[in-house]
């Protein structure tokens, strides 16, 4: 649908141009029932690590499983407030139809779940303790434990458990599970409770029933959450509540993202505004310039659903900003008019900029192809919805502008013209002093400041935490014991007896890593319920212990006063369970003990089963990884550090990658202009680049990934300056203050972006900000060999 | 055998009864704070005995206790297995063979719940405390003075029916009466708030 030759004759092209582009807008209405377009995790604009597809999909599983976990605690100085408080949330909470689950009354009592499920197991059940000292046969060491639990203070017997398990096999297992496990929680009236820092704290858990960043979702829950927070203290005495879960900071990135974007989007299109109203005395070049610029993020917009299916709500963002690069366009259209100003028309205009902005566009989309090979999904979209936009905003400077601006009087104003030839004119008295000057103390600056630059791949360059929700989401986490590490293990089996056996030896490995202080601890399955193997060894174990005449049974029997009958019964009840079958995994997820640990647990996979081991307290990476590198079936998973060596990868990559199309570029300038026309014109966005590099370094930033992605930009910006230049083949005023503008409108488009709170984002617009700077007060450099115009 | 303790428990229980019915009087809450003795630490020795229905004769054991005020109850068995537990408002630790503490919420034994915010309560007067989960009475005869508390808490009252404070000075005798029967009766023994300091033993256990 771009035409081909500029100067196609009447109102065809732009009735042409208009059909495609409503053609385009009712394909995008059609698609749009077919599902959301538009999405806002963050972490989808993250690539995957590169690895085996079971992985990849059990990993995704406990993402997903993860970021839709919501915790929500009320707190109050009285169970009764607490307790009422989090009825009315839970029920404000029930009624949005935003959860899956959501549980807050426990109607039976936990403890009493925990002993109806394992009584049973109770002879095939030993802790890890009691597991250790038997197989090193230190039996008297277990019988005085066993004794002091008899005699000791704070025991929890009872008849009931003394008369059935006079070994006290089943309390001293779990007391060993509920230490290590968050074991802080108690039902109180039903609910989950915790009394701490004398406070009393009612706690809800949920499942959303989809994505926290889904907007639906937000839009649904914040309302509610909103007014809950403010009625709370005032109806329930001061009761408040706290979150935890990436619900909590979804919310507070998607609010913070609406600031930026609406304060970055108003900044600049209030500037943009009142530059092109100040200069050229007429709302139609910024008319024109705004549909364009719309036009274009249709494109973007319906390129990206037609690849993808979506669009990422940052690629929104970005291309729509980089569409804006589109400007530059209707600039040098408008510009031209103070070339020759008696006898102006649109069709001449046109035939005079044809080439420069046809090379502009070619140069950016090269610039922009450089992020279409870039593994990071969001990227990818960014470049297709750029280049798209910018060929549809091309098409609508060249098919309606030379219609629309029939009309348009010539300017009358000439003083920024003034200005800008006044600029040019140092320039053309080559290498004077405030040139040479100018010249001189940058590179030194940018020398100076090379050598401090220093690379950082940290994936908190991408997370704008606020530090509120931070603050609240740890206390939450604090509280309730629910404080794993990001990193965890991936166990895999053939069969859930497998998976289980493999498990304890992992767990075996970490428990020494937890002697030694590498990690603190760790949240597995088979803590809960030991593989068949091991059920069974600790049924031997017992053995002599229990059937002997004079054995453990019989002494601690005697110590207590146990009557006769009731040691006989036990013993009993020992030899009937070496009947029975070992108890299996799928009888534990199916019963509600299981319920606190069923997230551990993934289910099947294309060549198995598949569970998670989460980790407390990580100190030492590479032990944990060597723990997982000697077995093919454990997996260590650490998300975070996988994103940092991929912003490291990447950044490399991408170095490489800004190199190769500065120089390709220059190729093509130099093919084009000739050698030295050729390095005049790459000169300028050369040393841009260096110089943003070098002020960065001064400044004492780091470099990553982002700044190399602004580097791309700078020289698909930069380049285009130069170009205008050339390509207008005389050095007019009138181009270089269409370049002043161009960059005034980059400058209010990216340089705002310096003032984000994402340190990624702030770092791309800083560069940008910097790069465009120097590449337009280099800019007439691509000019110098030429000669002056006569205007 | 188990019949005798419940015997045991239940004479215990209506002994109690007749005694009120013979001369007692209903006291008030602060009556009985009022003559409590106050200081910001207690020291004491205790004997705890035990009955279990299931077991033939009660389990006994003793040791000392020391009571800090805003820091806790520590419970340090001596006979006849040495054991340490230190008892705060919200959490329990407990020392295991080897010296390691291990932390846990005090709703995990809820009889040592009932125990330490009995004693919290009684040492500073504050019974506001004990009335969120207990319903309370009193009543008085010759200097010693009785506290019945019965749980108003479902989850509680299905494993401590009753619990009862005795005292004059110092709280001198706490028992506790569990819904299946069983009973723990704790004795303090020379009970000081005068001459009581924790060794430096003692502040680490404290500082934990």
């Amino acid at each position: 649908m771009i035409p081909k030759r500029p100067i196609l004759r009447g109102k065809a092209p732009a009735l042409l141009w208009f059909l495609f582009l409503a053609a385009l807008a009712g394909w995008l209405i059609l698609t749009a029932n077919a599902g959301p377009m538009v999405n806002a995790n963050l972490t989808d604009l993250l690539p995957g690590a590169q690895r085996d597809p079971v992985i990849t999909e059990a990993v995704g599983r406990v993402k997903k499983r993860f970021e839709r976990n919501v915790v929500l605690v009320v707190e109050s100085d009285r169970f009764e407030d607490a307790r009422l408080a989090a009825d009315y949330l839970g029920e404000q909470l029930r009624e949005s139809n935003q959860f899956r689950t959501l549980r807050l009354r426990y109607d039976r009592d936990m403890v009493w779940e925990a002993g109806a499920f394992y009584f049973p197991m109770r002879f095939q059940l030993l802790d890890h303790k009691a597991r250790t000292t038997l197989e090193a046969g230190d039996i008297a060491a277990f019988e005085r434990v066993i004794l002091k639990r008899y005699f000791g203070p704070g025991s929890s017997l009872s008849s009931e458990i003394v008369a059935k398990d006079p070994l006290l096999l089943l309390p001293s297992y779990l007391d060993a599970r509920t230490s290590e496990a968050a074991g802080r929680l108690q039902p109180e009236n039903g609910y989950l409770t915790l009394r701490a820092q004398g406070k009393v704290f009612v706690v809800m858990t949920g499942e959303l029933a989809e994505t926290p960043f889904s907007f639906s979702v937000q839009e649904r829950l914040v309302p509610i959450l909103e007014q809950v927070r403010r009625e709370l203290p005032e109806k329930f005495n001061g009761a408040q509540i706290l979150m935890a879960g990436v619900l909590a900071h979804a919310i507070a990135g998607t609010a913070q993202a609406f600031t930026e974007i609406s304060s970055v989007g108003l900044g600049s299109l209030l500037g943009v505004f009142t530059l092109l109203l100040v200069v050229f005395r007429s709302w139609l070049p910024f008319g024109l310039s705004t549909v364009s610029i719309l036009c274009g993020s249709l494109g973007g917009f319906a390129a990206c659903i037609a690849l993808f299916g979506q669009v990422h709500l940052m690629t929104l963002v970005f291309g729509s900003s980089l569409v804006g690069i589109s400007v530059d366009y209707s600039l040098h259209f408008f510009c031209d008019r103070f070339r020759s100003p008696g006898n102006w028309s649109p069709k001449l205009t046109v035939a005079h900029i044809f080439p420069g902005i046809t090379l502009g566009l070619v140069t950016s989309i090269i610039g922009f192809s450089g992020l279409v090979i870039s593994p990071f999904p969001g990227m990818r979209e960014l470049a297709v919805f750029s280049s798209a936009g910018l060929v549809v905003a091309y098409g609508c400077v060249l098919c309606w502008y030379p219609v629309c601006t029939q009309r348009l009087k010539s300017p009358t104003v000439q003083r920024p013209l003034a200005w800008t030839s006044a600029y040019i004119g140092l320039w053309q008295r080559r290498w004077n002093w405030p040139v040479k000057g100018g010249l001189a103390v940058l590179l030194a600056l940018v020398s100076v400041g090379f050598l401090r630059l220093a690379a950082e791949d940290d994936i908190r360059l991408l997370q704008t935490l606020d530090p509120e929700v931070v603050v609240e989401v740890d206390r939450t986490r604090a509280l309730i014991g629910r404080n794993l590490a990001s990193q965890f293990f991936l166990v895999e089996g053939r069969t859930t007896a497998e998976f289980l056996e493999r498990e304890e030896r992992l767990t075996a490995r970490l428990r020494k890593l937890e002697e030694t202080g590498e990690v603190e601890g760790h949240a597995a399955i088979s803590d809960f319920l030991p593989s068949a193997t091991r059920q069974e060894e600790d049924r031997k174990l017992l053995a002599p212990l229990i059937l002997d005449e004079n054995g453990l049974l019989a002494r601690v029997a005697k110590r207590v006063g146990l009557p006769d009958n009731l040691r006989e019964a036990y013993a009993r009840a020992y030899a009937a369970t070496l009947e029975t079958p070992p108890v299996g995994l799928e009888a534990w997820l199916a019963h509600p003990v299981s319920e606190p640990y069923r997230h551990l647990w993934l289910g099947q996979t294309d060549r198995g089963v598949v569970g998670v081991v989460g980790l407390r307290g990580v100190f030492d990476l590479p032990a944990l990884k060597a723990v997982a590198a000697s077995n093919p079936e454990i997996h260590f998973i650490d998300p975070a550090g996988e994103i940092s060596d991929l912003f490291s990868d990447y950044r490399r990559e991408a170095g490489w990658l800004a190199f190769i199309s500065y120089l390709f570029v220059a190729l093509l300038l130099v093919v084009r202009y000739g050698v030295l026309g050729g390095l005049a014109v790459i000169t300028p966005p050369v040393l841009a680049a260096f110089a943003s590099l070098g002020v960065l370094g001064l400044l004492g930033h780091s470099i990553s990934l982002f700044n190399i992605m602004a580097l791309l930009l700078v020289l698909g910006i930069g380049v285009d300056y130069g170009l205008f230049f050339r390509e207008t083949g005389l050095v007019h005023a009138s181009t270089f203050l269409a370049i002043a503008m161009s960059a005034l409108t980059t400058l209010l488009a990216f340089g705002l972006l310096a003032f984000s709170r994402t340190a990624a984002i702030s770092d791309f617009g800083l560069t940008i900000l910097i790069g465009i700077c120097v590449a337009f007060l280099l800019s007439p450099m691509a000019g110098a060999r030429l000669p002056r115009s006569s205007d | 055998m188990s019949r005798l303790a419940l015997v045991l428990a239940v004479v215990l229980g209506t002994a109690s009864g007749t005694a009120q019915a013979l001369g007692e009087q209903k006291t008030t809450l602060s009556d009985i704070s009022g003559q409590l003795v106050r200081g910001d630490m207690l020291c004491s020795d205790f004997e705890q005995e035990k009955h279990l229905r299931a077991l033939a004769r009660p389990l006994l054991s003793a040791g000392k206790l020391i009571f800090v005020v805003g820091q806790g109850v520590l419970w340090q068995v001596l006979t006849p297995y040495p054991a340490r537990i230190l008892v705060r408002s919200d959490e329990l630790i407990r020392w295991d063979e080897d010296g390691n503490a291990h932390k846990s919420s005090a709703g995990k034994a809820p009889i040592f719940r009932a125990l330490s915010s009995v004693f919290l309560a009684t040492f500073k007067g504050h019974f506001e405390v004990l009335q969120d989960t207990f319903d309370l009475s009193a009543t008085q005869a010759e200097g010693t003075w009785r506290l019945t508390l019965t749980p108003k808490d479902e989850n509680l009252a299905a494993v401590i029916t009753k619990v009862r404070v005795a005292g004059g000075r110092h709280v001198e005798e706490i028992s506790v009466l569990e819904a299946r029967g069983d009973q723990t009766l704790i004795r303090l023994r020379n009970p000081r708030v005068d001459g009581c300091k924790l060794n430096d033993t003692e502040k680490t256990y404290f500082a934990r």
